[in-house]
């Protein structure tokens, strides 16, 4: 692929104390497209997302190696700051998480922190504009004041990505967005991801084959720790060169 | 080969299967019959070949029904996805064929019976080929075997080059014999229906090729 390349990982193992979680990943992730990572429960996937915004500093019996570079930055070099880094890049869990605050607030949160606005006007601009970036201004706009955690699951997991939108990061990492939503919120989240993809580079974690065949441009087979195919999303679904991804995404592997 | 996890999502697929290959046995059947139409003449046995086609069309909507179930219902990827779009493909082809086997004996019911003076048997030799290239497709299907499948496109040269023979040969003979000019006529007329078979079985054997190796080439 000759496209640019934003998220590039070089030999990357983890390991969770003794047990190795990843071993030796290389995959480029490349700019303004969806990447899926998709695999069985407990292949990496998820570990290998949370290497992308060091989520795993916070596990203590985690260690990793190798690197991983995010525009031509080792995100593992001492001289980057962690918490600049989140800002960069945004993430979105399998369970929609709202802070127990406002709709507004919610939005609001993330930017008033980073300091990247400078007046109440500015804010309440940026929030509408995430709000409606994310899909859910018109659902909501009579109603900021009220607590994000009324919302139906389907609107909070918007409400979590327009919340990802206001630090304006460059990164969206998403585990598992629509696993507890149902088929209408799941199209509406799809129908987002196809607009964001033009500002933000994607990276998805899915269970579902046909969300990762329907959403993403790339898409990265993980077993048992390893990378076992990367390629257009189109081949991996219709011509798979490996045995065990064809087997996986025929449901003949668990 | 190895199973799905889901043990009716195999069930599914191996009738679909099961489904095509009766179509594919009962195809073969009528090219077989209206073959021995052409070497002896019998009307009944020809009525007989025109109505069997119905159940042959009957399994075509069978299976049409029973893919696009399995694909709403089982969403399938890969291998198993192709399986379906040859089955839907493989179906059509052989509603095509039998119409072609049921139009040659509509052919023997317009003839009614072979003049004295009519003495070769240059089309039930193609027949016969025909019918050979046919089966060959069928158990390429069968057996999913590319090597199978891989000798049908030759062995439709040797047809094409048959059926040219048997045209100019059936020219020869209407040139010599004015009053065969009729009965020449629909011999022709089958000899290109048998041709289309030929072809025909070409393109399962295509099909056959594209469901193993993932690319139509």
């Amino acid at each position: 692929m000759t496209e640019k390349i934003k998220i590039k990982s070089k030999n990357v193992n983890v390991y969770y104390g003794q047990k190795k979680a990843l071993d030796k990943i290389n995959l480029e992730i490349p700019t303004n497209k969806v990447t899926a990572l998709i695999g069985p429960s407990g292949c990496g996937k998820s570990t290998f997302l949370r290497c992308i915004n060091r989520m795993n500093d916070t596990i203590d019996i985690c260690r990793i190696e190798g690197k991983i570079i995010v525009d031509e930055e080792d995100i593992y070099s001492t001289e980057v700051d962690p918490v600049l880094l989140r800002a960069k890049i945004g993430m979105v869990f399998q369970k929609p998480n709202p802070f127990p605050k406002s709709i507004f607030d919610n939005v609001a949160y993330g930017p008033k922190i980073h300091g990247i606005v400078n007046s109440d006007d500015e804010l309440e601009e940026l929030v509408i504009y995430s709000l409606k970036k994310a899909g859910l201004f018109e659902e909501v706009k009579d109603r900021l004041n009220d607590s994000g955690t009324s919302l139906s699951g389907g609107q909070q997991q918007r409400l979590c990505i327009a919340r990802a939108i206001a630090i304006s990061p460059q990164i969206i990492l998403m585990d598992e967005p629509c696993s507890a939503l149902d088929p209408i919120a799941t199209a509406v989240i799809e129908e987002l991801i196809d607009e964001l993809v033009k500002n933000f580079t994607i990276v998805i974690v899915t269970h579902s084959m046909q969300q990762a065949a329907r959403v993403s441009q790339q898409t990265a087979f993980f077993h048992m720790g390893n990378l076992i195919e990367v390629g257009r999303t189109d081949q991996i679904f219709s011509t798979p060169s490996q045995k065990k991804t064809q087997d996986y995404i025929t449901g003949k592997i668990g | 080969m190895k199973e799905h996890i889901v043990t009716t999502y195999d069930e599914d697929l191996n009738s679909l299967k099961s489904n095509l290959t009766k179509m594919g046995l009962n195809v073969e059947k009528q090219i077989f019959q209206a073959v021995d139409l052409i070497k002896i003449i019998n009307i009944s046995k020809a009525n007989e070949v025109i109505e069997n086609d119905k159940g042959i069309d009957a399994l075509e909507k069978k299976i049409r029904g029973f893919a696009t179930i399995t694909l709403s219902k089982r969403q399938p990827l890969a291998d198993d996805l192709r399986q379906i779009i040859i089955s839907l493909k493989i179906s059509s082809i052989l509603e095509r064929i039998g119409d072609h086997a049921s139009n040659v004996a509509g052919r023997i019911l317009s003839v009614k019976k072979s003049p004295d003076s009519y003495s070769t048997d240059s089309i039930h030799q193609l027949g016969l080929l025909v019918l050979k290239n046919f089966s060959t497709a069928l158990s390429a299907y069968d057996q999913e075997s590319k090597e199978i499948a891989r000798s049908v496109p030759t062995e439709d040269i040797t047809i094409n080059s048959v059926y040219e023979t048997c045209f100019r040969e059936h020219l020869h003979l209407m040139m010599e014999d004015r009053d065969i000019i009729g009965f020449c006529t629909q011999m022709l007329f089958i000899a290109k229906e048998l041709e289309r078979i030929g072809d025909l079985s070409k393109v399962i054997s295509k099909e056959v090729i594209y469901n193993l190796q993932g690319t139509l080439k």
